[in-house]
């Protein structure tokens, strides 16, 4: 019994530091995950269902948030799922009162429903085609970032969550794409060139290297090649305050 | 704000926003590179406060318990080891004590010899005031420093405390049962500097006798109603020649604690019609003054005529 705790301390150390082990964890502990489910939905949740996709991020908040002082972990990512999915549950309900795109029109034998009444705007060719030009770009974007030693998971733990810091980091992106031997020496040296981006751009240098895996990828996506990334995150390259 | 999904995970998915933020979220059936609205997003841990640890917590313990038996140690010593007040037994052999706060005797000392005496092989450590009050004043009276009828003077420093003021009736009550007379006063200051004075006046009463004795110079004037003719204060002087009764007073009675009580016979005489010319001094003054005690001898043989004194 104590050998199965210290081996899913381990495991679940580990998975805090490596997104390949936290994905085996999470897989391994599947069953657990759709039993929460099950006993909040009181049915076997299916895999299509919303509310098992979000117990699983609940299970895998658990993993990132645990430490051995909150209990028994499997008690703990319990509570957490089902934290998760109260709280789903009630922003859902905001949504009750409104009517479905499946619900029938007329009689039930006709078998139409009101989606075929309404127009479709969306082109969904088109949009296939981006959505493969953008998994391109993304995928060409984190090859990129592998030569700078830099995961985006790595991105997301290390991106700015205070308003202000995010500023900052904008102002230095600005800054670099609108000075271009700055983005030169940057792929040159595949070094982040820290002093000058906070020389140039006015803030400070230490904030800066708390985030300069965030920069990497930001700087790279100035870089030309990511067109729909650039164009996705227009507003921060137009020097525009984050909303 | 819309979200680009940038990697994909079974639990999880990275997400990228229009202000460049990069986020994790609920992989709701995501693929890469989809555009998305209204992510469940991570939330992220408040950062909480550095935890205290477990060894900090139990030094902390310690520390808070030490603190109280500190405290509590503190108080304990400050009332029982602690002088909070002086009582001074006056009984001959005068004894000042020094008290504490919950009425134990820290200390016992003597303030003239004869208190060293009384206090020879007596332990007072861990004994109440009045108790050690009483034992002491027992031993006093054992010892023959006070007698039946003679006075006890107890002195309480703390004299508005309300400890004070029943220490004092016990003390009275204690005292009373010991067939003394109690004087207790709560100032120390007040207390007379003598305090072997008052086991003195209980032989106050003897000047009414001894008024009969002088009774000699008043007699003539008792005799004579009237005051004499001047002729007649001739044969006055013989007054003076009573003195020779005076040796009286020396002899029977403990004759040495009389004198110090003159102010008593002063205000006892009830007041007799004195002769304007005989010297009223004489009736008061007579038995305090030695000089008419040596005078008379000498004047005897002035007045042979006069018939001799019996």
């Amino acid at each position: 019994m104590k050998l199965d705790v210290h081996r899913l301390l381990a495991e679940i150390n580990e998975a805090k530091k490596d997104p390949r082990a936290c994905d085996r964890l999470i897989e391994q502990y599947m069953p657990f995950i759709r039993s929460e489910t099950a006993k909040f939905l009181k049915r076997d949740p299916s895999p299509e269902d919303d509310e098992l996709s979000i117990a699983m991020f609940a299970f895998y908040e658990a993993i990132r948030s645990y430490s051995p002082i909150k209990g028994a972990f499997l008690k703990f990512a319990a509570l957490q799922i089902r934290s998760r999915l109260i709280d789903n549950y009630r922003k859902e309900r905001r949504h009750q009162g409104q009517v479905s795109l499946d619900a029938p029109i007329g009689s039930e034998d006709d078998g139409l429903t009101l989606m075929d009444t309404v127009q479709d705007e969306s082109r969904p060719f088109e949009e296939l085609g981006v959505r493969e030009a953008t998994r391109q770009e993304i995928a060409h974007l984190t090859a990129q970032m592998e030569e700078f030693g830099v995961k985006l998971t790595d991105v997301a733990d290390n991106a700015p969550q205070q308003q202000r810091t995010l500023a900052a980091c904008q102002k230095a992106v600005c800054y670099a794409r609108n000075n271009k031997d700055v983005l030169d020496e940057f792929l040159r040296t595949k070094r982040v060139p820290l002093t000058r981006l906070a020389e140039g751009a006015g803030v400070e240098k230490k904030t800066l290297e708390r985030h300069r895996r965030y920069l990497v990828a930001v700087l790279l996506v100035c870089t030309n090649g990511y067109e729909i990334m650039r164009g996705h995150i227009m507003q921060v390259l137009k020097g525009g305050e984050a909303s | 704000m819309k979200y680009m999904v940038m990697e994909c995970h079974p639990a999880y998915a990275v997400l990228m926003d229009e202000a460049s933020r990069v986020v994790y979220a609920a992989n709701l059936h995501y693929e890469v590179g989809q555009t998305v609205e209204n992510p469940v997003l991570l939330q992220e841990q408040e950062k909480a406060a550095p935890r205290i640890s477990v060894t900090m917590k139990r030094c902390i313990a310690v520390a808070a318990c030490a603190m109280v038996m500190l405290g509590g140690g503190a108080l304990y010593y400050r009332g029982n080891y602690t002088p909070y007040a002086t009582v001074m037994v006056c009984a001959e052999a005068n004894v000042s004590m020094e008290v504490s706060r919950s009425g134990k005797v820290l200390s016992v000392q003597p303030l003239n010899q004869d208190a060293a005496m009384l206090l020879s092989d007596y332990e007072c450590s861990g004994k109440d005031t009045l108790t050690v009050t009483n034992e002491l004043i027992e031993r006093a009276v054992d010892q023959g420093y006070v007698q039946k009828g003679d006075t006890v003077g107890v002195y309480y420093q703390k004299e508005k405390s309300k400890d004070s003021e029943e220490f004092q009736k016990n003390v009275e009550q204690s005292i009373a049962s010991h067939d003394l007379q109690a004087d207790v006063h709560g100032e120390l200051d007040q207390a007379p500097v003598p305090p072997a004075a008052p086991a003195e006046p209980p032989v106050a009463p003897a000047p009414p006798e001894g008024k009969e004795e002088p009774p000699a110079p008043p007699q003539p004037g008792k005799d004579d109603p009237a005051p004499p003719a001047p002729h007649d204060q001739k044969e006055e002087p013989p007054a003076p020649a009573e003195p020779p009764a005076k040796p009286e007073a020396p002899a029977p009675e403990p004759g040495a604690v009389t004198p110090p009580e003159p102010a008593a016979p002063t205000a006892e005489p009830p007041g007799p019609p004195l002769p304007p010319e005989a010297p009223a001094v004489d009736d008061n003054v007579s038995p305090v003054e030695p000089i008419p005690n040596e005078v008379p001898p000498v004047a005897t043989p002035v007045h042979p005529l006069q018939s001799p004194p019996a």
